[in-house]
């Protein structure tokens, strides 16, 4: 005779039924949790982006009203001729480089602020001490097209830059418009 | 019996007439349990119960679920050769096997779901808490934009050139005239295209800036859309000085 508890335990049935439920509903699970971890890491990319860019545009408006030079270029070689100059050569009214100089004291001296548009989709911010032995300083901005041909303008007697960025989710216009207020 | 019903049986020949379990009698066309030790389901089909002892037929069930006690001091029972047995057991103390029954499972399920929904629905809401943040930190912006733009316009833009309602605030550059408005587009979400990966942006929830009558105020307002009500209509304001045209 054979006791009923020798023949206690799971059949092959019940044991895949369980296995598969155990995968379905870690799937499930799995599934859920790399879908808001994804969704939350690109809501977090978007929100760094549009701040870093919007620090980028805050930056532009304060450059442009310290100035007491600024100039539009085609692009940083151009502006490069005319680099350690007292005052900016020729300009364009409209280009993808904008400097700005201004006068920052006497520790540190004449800064000068680029800012440029490549058209590989970044906007470049250097910053240049003229008259010390600061290295300059480089800040790249990344996933950037430009609506218009150019990103600076005088357009309408008013200094102003214009670009879009393109985030994980969605795109953010910028906007900046100023003008040196020893100039107004 | 058919071919098929014999293999079947086959499958469990090796427990047929076994004295598996026993019961303290049948009432009501069910066997009692002893409710002190527990039970055990049996589903079976076309199923023979017999006396351990004699192998008389006991009783025949064609499908149906059983509760069987345990007590082994009263009649055994044994099943009939055709008899296909489904076991659950739910008292670990008695066999020493333990799993779930079909409401447990089912409890659980409906807990799942439910923490499972609470979670989505907590997420969503942190989403959407986050979008409104960034939309409220953007309308900031476009409002100092604008401020700049009414700022530092030169005078002639202020003259025969002023803007209408429904212009696209970033098609132009003109700064607003008193007693004027301008809308646009706060949010503008990727959205897939059918044809490939390049992507298109939409135009979501509208602002409209507008200039105060006597040029003091610049007013943008717009709708969230994760608000109800009257709260849904977010208004922002900023004081600007007003430009005293040569004209």
């Amino acid at each position: 005779m054979i006791s009923f508890r020798d023949q206690v335990g799971f059949t092959l049935i019940e044991m895949l039924a369980v296995i598969v439920s155990m995968v379905v509903v870690l799937a499930a699970a799995t599934g859920f949790m790399i879908t808001a971890v994804a969704r939350q890491k690109a809501v977090l990319d978007a929100s760094q982006l549009e701040a870093r860019h919007s620090q980028l545009a805050e930056t532009i408006s304060n450059a442009i009203k310290m100035a007491d030079d600024f100039q539009i270029f085609n692009d940083s070689s151009a502006a490069n001729v005319n680099l350690r100059q007292q005052y900016y050569g020729r300009g364009v009214p409209f280009g993808n480089y904008l400097a700005c100089r201004y006068d920052s004291g006497s520790m540190v001296g004449i800064v000068e602020q680029g800012f440029e548009f490549m058209p590989a989709g970044t906007l470049i911010q250097t910053t240049k001490f003229l008259t010390t032995h600061v290295p300059e300083v480089t800040k790249i901005y990344g996933s950037v097209r430009v609506d218009q041909e150019t990103c600076f303008s005088m357009k309408d007697g008013i200094l102003q830059a214009h670009w879009q960025v393109f985030t994980t989710m969605d795109r953010v216009d910028f906007n900046v418009y100023g003008m040196p207020l020893n100039l107004r | 019996m058919s071919p098929s019903k014999k293999r079947r049986c086959h499958s469990i020949s090796s427990i047929r007439r076994m004295p598996i379990f026993s019961a303290r009698g049948e009432e009501n066309g069910k066997i009692q349990l002893p409710p002190d030790q527990g039970s055990l389901i049996l589903t079976m089909h076309l199923a023979t119960l017999e006396h351990g002892s004699t192998g008389a037929p006991f009783r025949r069930i064609p499908t149906q679920r059983m509760l069987i006690g345990t007590d082994r001091k009263r009649d055994r029972l044994t099943i009939g050769k055709s008899a296909k047995i489904f076991a659950k057991f739910p008292l670990g103390r008695l066999l020493n096997a333990a799993g779930f029954s079909l409401v447990e499972v089912l409890a659980s399920v409906v807990v799942l779901s439910v923490a499972a929904l609470g979670i989505t629905a907590a997420w969503r809401l942190a989403d959407q808490k986050a979008l409104a943040a960034r939309l409220d930190g953007r309308a900031a912006r476009i409002l100092r934009e604008y401020y700049e733009l009414q700022t530092f316009a030169p005078d002639y833009l202020f003259v025969n050139r002023g803007s209408s309602t429904g212009e696209d605030a970033d098609a132009t550059d003109i700064p607003l005239s008193p007693g004027t408005s301008r809308s646009g587009y706060l949010y503008h979400p990727k959205k897939h295209r059918s044809d490939g990966n390049i992507f298109e942006y939409e135009d979501q929830i509208p602002y409209t800036v507008s200039l105060s009558a006597d040029g003091k105020t610049l007013m943008l307002t717009y709708q969230s859309q994760f608000i109800s009500g009257a709260a849904a209509v977010v208004p922002k304001q900023i004081n600007v000085n007003p430009r005293s045209l040569s004209q």
